[in-house]
């Protein structure tokens, strides 16, 4: 587990924290729960969208 | 929420369902497939339309760069370019603070699908081969880079014709990708470009439109 951890680390490394950011305020992030994900599908033209947060 | 089809009500019924509030609405990059709803949903939620700085867009949304990120919450958004498909492609790297400080999944847009990579002669203008070089870059260089874990949701699947090979299943991994995705098994950008350069489907009679009104102010 650990060692999944570093290697992750190590893969997403040149991705992660160089660019612009922002940031929730403490107090949004407190009220905040598990992710809500949704995928729609339309298998007529093979498209998907995503509504998440 | 991520490429709206033009029809919103589905999205804007779901978000009500769960108490969700629209609050970004990202493009990962100027469709040709199908018109996009995005301007639709941005006025009916006013949440800004989040595309990469190179978008060629006339109307106005927030320009995002590579490997910028945003929160929502403890969710947190990062973006990566992801060019090849179309010079603005972007990919977004998800990570849930409430679940793990790493990242879980990624949106590849049109770059990496299921059984495929996005085709890259849409624009017609004659870019398509160096159009495949990025895409080159982008897949191996950059997706490749991401734990063998994450999982892969992609703008499309099987039916589309934005790639060529696509599975009918709508996710995948990028670490089954790496093993058995016809198109990441090149050692050299050369061979890439000649198998994503050939035997492409024809370019159907809309997208031409489809990507002129996608661009356009109103």
């Amino acid at each position: 587990m650990f060692s999944q951890s570093q290697e992750s680390k190590q893969c997403i490394g040149p991705y992660i924290g160089g660019g612009r950011k922002t940031r929730a305020s403490a107090s949004a992030l407190a009220r905040e729960e598990f992710m809500i994900f949704r995928q729609f599908l339309a298998p007529k033209t093979g498209c998907a969208s995503y509504l998440f947060g | 929420m991520v490429d709206p089809q033009l029809e919103i009500e589905p999205y804007l019924e779901a978000a009500g369902q769960k108490a969700m509030r629209i609050t970004h609405i990202v493009e990962t990059h100027v469709q040709a497939d199908h018109v996009s709803g995005a301007r639709r949903l941005a006025a009916a939620t006013r949440a800004p339309i989040l595309m990469h700085v190179g978008a060629p867009v006339e109307f106005p949304c927030v320009r995002v760069e590579d490997e910028e990120e945003h929160d929502m919450g403890n969710v947190r958004m990062t973006f990566l370019h992801t060019p090849g498909h179309t010079p603005d492609g972007i990919s977004i790297v998800i990570t849930d603070r409430s679940r793990a400080p790493e990242p879980w999944f990624v949106l590849t847009g049109d770059t990496l699908f299921a059984g495929g990579v996005g085709r890259p002669d849409l624009l017609g203008t004659g870019a398509e081969g160096r159009l495949a070089e990025q895409l080159y870059d982008s897949v191996y260089t950059k997706l490749l880079t991401l734990p063998d874990h994450l999982e892969v949701f992609p703008s499309h699947f099987g039916g589309a014709a934005c790639g060529k090979g696509l599975s009918g299943k709508p996710h995948t991994t990028i670490g089954f990708e790496r093993r058995f995705n016809p198109a990441l098994q090149f050692g050299s950008k050369a061979e890439f470009v000649r198998f994503v350069l050939a035997d492409l489907p024809p370019q159907p009679e809309t997208f031409a439109e489809n990507r002129r009104r996608n661009l356009a102010a109103v």
